[in-house]
């Protein structure tokens, strides 16, 4: 179990992924905006979505826990 | 025995690889945006068919004998090097959709010229308004590469309905003229293939260029018909007089002002005269064989290869969101030969690369953002905020310096 944690503060804009998808390591999971940019955030991992803990529109900080991936 | 080699080869014959090729899943996840470009391609591609089309039909031009600029320039440009310029630039929104002059860079006897054609086609090749901006981009063009300016003129003078919007203004059609002159004085030559009646603001650019030449119908003069016609040596008008001017204007229109036997026979204007089209366009290739250029082996440091990712990614790769940040390293290796890439001090300023690599053998000089987020960036920073890609840094901004001036 890989969790996935957010890289940057910034606001989550869209979520590419649901619970249950299988992903790899280059999957987009969420795009954050941040400094006027839209930054994609990779799994990392491979595996499938176990949780998605942020939702459009939240804002996040750096280190929150974006995702779980099993 | 005699022994040569390519310009510091053990630098330029190998360089480093940069970039990668796409997975399939990146491909899949990238594939809207490469939808999202070639919808507004296709929306270019439809603009650039209507400014083709615009205009009377080939067919009326075949009828009177003569070729349309654009087989003017297919006859013209060596095949395969056309590159068009300004195509859909319209600044004084005209409803032809376009400045009435083809134009672009292109190899003519294989050596590069900036080549305008009026498009005879659209009211046999008149002045519209912002053609004028059109004609000074090109010989701005000419002048900084330093290659000879090509015309082939086929113009009808001003359309009157708009003079006001052409003549006028420091940069209006006027300033075409000084421009010649300019290019002249600094060596750059201009070559000027002539067909049908250039009157007027048409007879103008038949003044300036340093090469004249002339198909057997062409006429031009700065008094077209309808001005020399219409001139009275007394200063007004009475009825002896205006009845000369009825018969003047006849003869006018029946021989034009500025014909063959004028420009060629008499004052000398003319360099050749063609009886053919295509005859004109021989002419001009035949005198760019007499003008220099360098040979691309002088400056090459290597035999030219593609790159090794396909270009067809960058579609890909160059988000059409523009907010979206994306891997400019991926973007420079589809432009470069086999993707190798001289990176001048990778580890230092990482929010922009710089860099030497090889675009058809030649060297070429690289500067970009690197996106992105940089953690433990700018140094200085102590950890207080993360350094950004897009943004400007002091190591960034050193390397840059260095990579320009050293």
């Amino acid at each position: 179990m890989a969790e996935l944690l957010a890289p940057m503060p910034g606001k989550v804009v869209a979520l590419q992924v649901k619970v249950g998808d299988q992903v790899q390591n280059e999957t987009e999971v969420l795009i954050l905006e941040s400094l006027k940019m839209e930054f994609p955030v990779y799994a990392g991992s491979s595996g499938s979505v176990k949780e998605l803990k942020v939702a459009v529109n939240q804002e996040i900080e750096q280190g929150d826990v974006i995702a779980v991936i099993e | 025995m005699a022994r040569k080699q390519m310009p510091l080869r053990s630098y330029f014959e190998k360089m480093p690889s940069i970039g990668r090729g796409l997975k399939d899943t990146e491909r899949r996840q990238l594939q809207p945006n490469a939808d999202a470009i070639a919808e507004q391609e296709a929306i270019i591609a439809a603009e650039e068919l209507k400014v083709r089309s615009a205009g009377i039909p080939a067919e009326k031009i075949h009828q009177k004998g003569q070729l349309t600029v654009y087989e003017r320039l297919e006859y013209l440009v060596d095949p395969g090097t056309w590159l068009p310029l300004h195509t859909l630039y319209n600044p004084g929104d005209n409803e032809e959709g376009c400045t009435a002059v083809v134009d672009g860079l292109g190899k003519i006897s294989g050596k590069w010229a900036v080549i305008i054609a009026f498009d005879n086609k659209i009211m046999a090749g008149a002045w519209i308004p912002g053609q004028a901006e059109n004609i000074l981009r090109v010989t701005d063009l000419a002048k900084r590469m330093n290659i000879p300016l090509v015309w082939i003129l086929n113009c009808s003078g001003v359309k009157l309905t708009e003079q006001e919007k052409v003549y006028p203004d420091r940069r209006g059609n006027g300033a075409t003229f000084f421009r010649h002159a300019e290019l002249n004085q600094i060596g750059v030559p201009i070559l000027n293939a002539i067909y049908g009646t250039n009157p007027a603001g048409g007879g103008y650019h038949g003044i300036s260029p340093t090469i004249l030449l002339a198909h057997k119908d062409a006429n031009i003069a700065v008094g077209g018909a309808g001005i020399v016609g219409g001139m009275s040596p007394k200063g007004h008008f009475d009825l002896e007089n205006v009845q000369h001017l009825i018969e003047a204007t006849k003869t006018f229109k029946g021989k034009a002002p500025g014909r063959v036997d004028i420009h060629f026979d008499e004052t000398g204007y003319f360099r050749e005269v063609h009886d053919t089209e295509k005859g004109v366009l021989d002419g001009i290739k035949d005198y760019m064989k007499c003008l220099p250029a360098y040979d691309p082996v002088f400056f090459r440091v290597a035999e030219p290869v593609p790159p090794k990712y396909d270009p067809g990614d960058l579609n890909y790769l160059v988000p059409s969101n523009p907010k979206r940040v994306y891997d400019s390293l991926q973007v420079v290796a589809r432009m470069i030969d086999n993707s190798e890439f001289m990176e001048y001090r990778p580890d230092y300023g990482p929010e922009v690369f710089a860099g030497i690599a090889k675009v058809d053998g030649f060297p070429v000089g690289f500067i970009g953002n690197r996106q992105g987020i940089f953690p433990n960036y700018p140094e200085y920073a102590g950890g207080a905020y993360l350094g950004v890609g897009g943004k400007l840094y002091r190591q960034g901004l050193i390397k840059m310096n260095e990579f320009v001036t050293l």
